[in-house]
């Protein structure tokens, strides 16, 4: 069978409010996909041939031919998947969905695919291989976590091949382990790949980093699980791979850390060094998550504030660029909250930032709580991409909300324009 | 000289003292880390992974999630360690 996988296209912030390419004099970076399509795609049985289309960058035709579509997709994708699904449909042709939107939400999408798939996809694509190769797709694949031991590395060339001119992502991320036992009110990831933490084989990790060096590629890391302690060993091994391959001449090059404020403020010193030992120059910091930055932001909690500022002062000690993306509009925040981000940058010498609006993405334990509470207003999934209002806020009206929001991204950049532009790329470039 | 409980407790105490700002000789055994020591759950954590590295263990996340005082981090870190009193 010839099987193909399709990335479908989501909103990202200029394109739902195009008012902030003008505001924002910065490069727009369009980033990889998720690895999601790449690690199923490796797990696809011999004997057929595997394509991958990125909606993105070349806009899927419904006309295409195949014996099998998948697509694999998260909330902000999901209408344009369902619509992608639809038409291939109209025409006879067989689609299956997986990802994460169709494991959270099977029942809003089964009846636009022949088959979802619920959960890890590895465990049951060849399940779901053979099945459609005999014309007998059931409807719902249910996958448990998978061991990760057997796995073969992601097959990236799938998504090295689709880039174009106008499209060269910098860097590829480098899934370390799945898995997070916490359960923060924003993240979907214990709901969707379970709470018990399980890690990939330095096998595995070795043969993905050399692959993104060989196609002249950064990894980034994007897991703040992996400074736990049932990661930590792990991961510093990890880090002492990369300084040992780079050594024996490997180009390999890593680009940021996806890490926490509170995380940064208490880190083992040694293991910061060792990070910028590897040439790692960024953090990629998400400030609304966690308790120091609500703290700080919400309520204005002076000790909070001190803390995060803190945490800033030590990614500049170490020489780590600190890339913070602020979330906006959590329970605690209140009108007063836009300029308290505001003073932050300031006084935390933040130069480089985004600005996200708190969203509950089904699966979340605030979809959960805010749906229990009434406040989901809007289930258009395409709003779902930290650009929109999709519920009523606490402390504010939707309206007020969505204005700090792009107050935050005018009053951030403004006057900015001649510092960014003498930047270099990494500096100078962000997803918007 | 191997690694004992007290060695362990040792460990433990000096990096509570840092991560939570009070003098050593003021925590106690029996202190519970949120309440009585001011930590949050990232700076348990912290904890956890530091002296987890040190003695050469991975502790199960399911475990460390359900310590509340600072002996129980002892007990369970000494446990994985495999040494007693």
């Amino acid at each position: 069978m010839k099987i193909t996988f399709v990335y479908p296209a989501f909103e990202r912030h200029a394109d739902a409010h195009p008012e902030l390419k003008a505001w924002v004099p910065a490069n727009e970076y369009i980033g990889p996909p998720s690895l999601g399509i790449a690690c199923v795609a490796a797990a696809t049985p011999p004997g057929h041939t595997v394509e991958f289309i990125d909606d993105r960058v070349t806009p899927f035709n419904v006309d295409h031919e195949s014996d099998l579509f998948a697509l694999s997709f998260f909330t902000p994708a999901a209408t344009r998947a369902i619509e992608i699904a639809d038409a291939l449909r109209a025409r006879g042709k067989r689609v299956v969905a997986g990802g994460i939107f169709p494991s959270m939400m099977p029942e809003a999408v089964a009846s636009h695919f022949d088959a979802v798939v619920v959960g890890e996809g590895e465990p049951v694509w060849a399940d779901v291989v053979n099945d459609a190769e005999h014309g007998a797709l059931r409807p719902r694949y249910s996958a448990p976590p998978a061991d990760l031991a057997p796995l073969v590395p992601p097959q990236v060339d799938l998504y090295l091949g689709a880039e174009r001119d106008g499209y060269r992502p910098d860097d590829y991320p480098l899934q370390i382990s799945r898995g997070c036992p916490l359960h923060c009110d924003a993240c979907v990831l214990p709901e969707y790949l379970a709470p018990k933490m399980r890690f990939h084989s330095m096998d595995y990790l070795t043969a993905t980093m050399k692959r993104y060096a060989a196609a002249g590629k950064l990894a980034s890391f994007t897991e703040d699980t992996s400074f736990f302690p049932q990661a930590r060993r792990g991961f510093r091994e990890l880090i002492e791979l990369c300084v040992k391959l780079q050594g024996e001449g490997l180009n390999l090059r890593l680009s940021y850390i996806g890490i926490s404020l509170p995380i940064i403020l208490n880190l083992d010193p040694t293991l910061l060094a060792d990070l910028k030992r590897t040439g790692i120059d960024r953090f990629y910091v998400v400030g609304g998550f966690d308790p120091v930055t609500r703290g700080a932001f919400g309520p204005g909690d002076p000790k909070m504030l001190d803390k995060a500022v803190r945490a800033i002062a030590r990614c500049h000690e170490f020489g780590i660029d600190p890339y913070v993306s602020f979330l906006v509009g959590n329970r605690d925040d209140d009108e007063g909250t836009f300029d308290r981000m505001l003073e932050f940058t300031r006084v935390a010498k933040i130069d480089l930032a985004e600005f996200c609006i708190s969203t509950p993405y089904p699966g979340t334990p605030i979809w959960r709580r805010y749906n229990d509470e009434g406040r989901v207003f809007d289930r258009a999934w395409k709003h779902y991409n930290d650009a929109n209002i999709v519920f009523r806020p606490h402390n504010m009206t939707p309206e007020r909300l969505f204005e700090g929001y792009l107050y935050l991204w005018r009053e951030f950049y403004q006057g900015r324009a001649r510092d960014m532009s003498e930047r270099p790329h990494t500096r100078s470039t962000i997803q918007f | 000289m191997g690694t004992t409980k007290e060695k362990v407790a040792d460990r433990v105490f000096g990096i509570l003292s840092e991560l939570a700002a009070i003098p050593r000789g003021d925590i106690r055994g029996g202190d519970r880390l949120r309440e009585d020591l001011g930590l949050d759950s990232m700076q348990n954590m912290e904890l956890l992974s530091r002296v987890a590295e040190e003695f050469n263990i991975d502790p199960d996340m399911d475990k460390v999630m359900k310590v509340v005082t600072v002996d129980e981090v002892v007990t369970l870190l000494a446990g994985h360690i495999g040494v007693g009193e």
